[in-house]
């Protein structure tokens, strides 16, 4: 990865190099103004183009073409129009100009493309590795729906109670365009804190979107979980903000739903749907 | 007013002109087969449903160097044991490769391994001859051949396989074939990217846009039903698979391209024998063009038009070389000039340039190829290695002329091995 990065800056500045190098030679050797040689410019800026979009051997195909094109045409010059005086600085250097854009900026496009797929790759890998939420800390969705069927086959299997609770803070996009991000990161992070106060550390504790967390709770029946919703209830309603000097209380609403698992179903997803609608109850 | 001096350079320079527009289009042609090759998953081998019998024919004169290697890679091939068999042409060997052939095959007593061992009367006649007697003890309904240094990948059988059995037009199914030994000395990196270039642009450009290829004398199956009507390898031919090509065509089948049936073989280490061996190639393709098109015309097809149309390419591109040294040579003597004003410096250039494109775009088509190193080998290869094809191509002209005028038979030479 490090040897592609320094590969692509290789390339990148070449390119500029390139056109560096023939901008000067217009400068230095003013007879090549002429539309000839304009046109020739911009194809070359055109090859450079198609070469960084297509793919390497492509691109040296073109300046293949372009090469014997252009090549033809001053042979033609050189045999029947009478042109004797071609030079390499003024005419021929062409020859070399195409087959160098293509490589550099078709090995530059090659190498990129090469890196957006790993990225992509990564990206891929990363979603589905991943169990854990960056913020909070928490585990994360994927984590959730595995720990959940666990929990359920568990229950089911030794006759536990299992609870699980659903947290969700109400109109949090409006919240995030009133406080902004980094305010309501903050309170995020306070509510963690909050919350972990209140749980006892062997209760499993998800992030499943940006305004819903979700507990498990085994070993405990619905009067159990009842108190600790009271008692999340008044720690979240309290959250202040300390920014600076002020003290800052911010007002949030939120839900909290329960529901025991009551050993019907070994569907993750139509449990979650079900706690969902708990959160219609609570009022 | 033009002088006949300046006739002649024109019309070498239109020749030269000529010629790299069509290498132009070969190699884009050849570019576009690589890209129909790619889009072929390796799930097409996998899908084969029924495995044809096939006999792997091995001519082995004093091989002692590389015989047992190619015969374990032989071994090694992913394909039923009991649809395999490996035919062994142990041809009046000298050394110790008739002894290493009978230690494998005790070692593998549950392999189809065959020793065909000839003797002063029926061997000791060349590589067609050799592959003649392996013929004849075939059992399989396909004959794939490998020379004794190749070891072929493990998957190149059924993709040779494969492509045979997805057409009935094709006669025989070429693989590819790299180089082992690129990094032995300069002259087999040039090999390496000379045989790369040779199958992108001329094996495959060719079988794109024409469908036309030729034998590379290893790495190929053909059908044995076919070989058998067609009476098998001609004993005179010095270039037996280009001669055995031509009877393929005639007859009405195709030779096609499989690259992705790959083998791995060892190119010729020093200048004395990669001449040799050149040679002898430059001679065998002089007897093919004398058995079809100068003696007398036996059969027509597009393989006839391709033979007359390379002769003439070559015609073109010989005369051309010649007529502009000689021109350049009365120049500098001061006998006759060229009398056009014009700086023709630019047809060379342009050549140059263009042999740089074309083989670093064959190099780009297979993979790890395209690296610095074997830039500045083309940039050198131009003016060293390509040179020396003159050579071979004066010698072995020269050569096959002088066998013909003495009434000599042409003896066949074995490529040393290293």
């Amino acid at each position: 990865m490090n040897k592609t990065n320094r590969k692509v800056k290789t390339y990148f500045l070449l390119s500029i190099m390139l056109f560096f190098i023939l901008v000067s030679l217009f400068f230095f050797n003013p007879d090549l103004v002429n539309p000839k040689n304009y046109l020739l410019i911009s194809i070359t800026f055109f090859l450079a183009i198609f070469a960084f979009s297509t793919e390497l051997v492509m691109a040296l195909f073109t300046s293949l073409f372009l090469v014997f094109a252009f090549g033809s045409l001053i042979l033609y010059q050189a045999v029947f129009a009478g042109n004797y005086e071609l030079a390499f600085t003024r005419d021929y250097f062409w020859l070399l100009v195409f087959p160098v854009t293509a490589y550099v900026f078709g090995r530059l496009g090659d190498l990129i493309k090469g890196l957006s797929t790993t990225i992509v790759d990564l990206n891929q890998k990363v979603k589905t590795l991943v169990r854990v939420d960056d913020l909070t800390g928490f585990s994360n969705k994927q984590k959730f729906y595995e720990d959940l069927y666990i929990e359920m086959r568990r229950a089911k299997r030794h006759n536990f109670d299992l609870v699980a609770l659903m947290v969700r803070i109400m109109y949090f996009n409006e919240l995030v365009s009133i406080y902004g991000t980094d305010k309501t990161d903050d309170v995020m992070r306070l509510m963690v804190e909050n919350i972990q106060q209140v749980l006892r550390s062997e209760d499993k504790k998800y992030r499943l979107e940006t305004d819903t967390f979700a507990f498990i709770l085994p070993n405990t029946n619905k009067e159990g979980a009842e108190i600790v919703k009271e008692r999340l209830n008044h720690k979240l309603d309290h959250i202040t903000l300390t920014t600076g000097q002020q003290r800052e209380k911010l007002n949030f609403n939120f839900k909290i739903g329960i529901l025991q698992y009551d050993k019907t179903t070994d569907d993750v997803f139509e449990f979650r749907q079900r706690l969902e609608q708990e959160l219609e109850y609570d009022v | 007013m033009l002088t006949t001096i300046d006739y002649l350079f024109l019309y070498s320079l239109f020749a030269i002109w000529a010629l790299l527009l069509f290498n132009v289009r070969l190699s884009f042609a050849g570019y576009s087969f690589y890209l129909e090759t790619m889009a072929k998953k390796i799930d097409i081998i996998r899908g084969i449903s029924s495995y044809p019998k096939v006999s792997i024919l091995v001519p082995a004169h004093n091989e002692e160097k590389v015989i047992e290697r190619s015969i374990l890679a032989m071994l090694k091939l992913d394909y039923p044991r009991e649809k395999l068999e490996i035919i062994v042409i142990n041809d009046n060997s000298t050394d110790r490769t008739g002894e290493i052939l009978s230690r494998l095959q005790s070692k593998y007593p549950d392999r189809n391994i065959k020793i065909v061992t000839t003797n002063a009367n029926n061997g000791g006649k060349g590589k067609a001859n050799a592959l003649n007697i392996g013929l004849s003890h075939a059992k399989g309904e396909y004959i794939v051949i490998y020379d004794a240094d190749n070891t072929p990948e493990v998957m190149s059988l059924r993709y040779l396989v494969y492509e045979i059995t997805s057409s009935d037009n094709y006669g025989a199914v070429i693989g590819k074939f790299r180089t082992r030994n690129k990094n032995a000395s300069l002259l087999t990196r040039f090999i390496n990217i000379e045989t790369l270039s040779f199958q992108w642009m001329i094996q495959g450009g060719r079988w794109k846009l024409y469908r036309l290829c030729l034998l590379p004398g290893t790495n190929f199956i053909v059908r044995k039903k076919l070989l058998q009507e067609i009476g098998g390898w001609d004993t005179k031919a010095i270039a037996e698979d280009t001669e055995l090509s031509i009877r393929i065509y005639l007859k009405g089948y195709q030779i096609a391209f499989m690259p992705k049936a790959v083998s791995w073989e060892q190119e010729p280490e020093t200048l004395r024998v990669w001449l040799k061996q050149r040679t002898r190639w430059v001679k065998g393709n002089i007897y093919v063009l004398n058995k079809y098109l100068f003696s007398s015309l036996k059969g027509f097809g597009p393989i006839i038009v391709d033979l007359i149309y390379r002769l003439a390419e070559s015609f073109l591109f010989l005369s051309a070389v010649i007529i502009s040294d000689i021109i350049f040579v009365l120049g500098l003597l001061d006998i006759a000039k060229v009398s056009l004003p014009g700086n023709f410096i630019v047809i060379w250039l342009l050549a140059y340039i263009l042999f740089i494109l074309e083989m670093n775009i064959n190099l780009a088509m297979e993979k790890g190829e395209l690296n610095p190193d074997n830039f500045f080998i083309i940039m050198l290869m131009y003016f060293t290695y390509c040179q020396c094809w003159l050579v071979v191509c004066a010698t072995g002209i020269y050569s096959y002329i002088r066998d013909a005028v003495l009434k000599r038979d042409h003896a066949w030479y074995k490529t040393e091995r290293f």
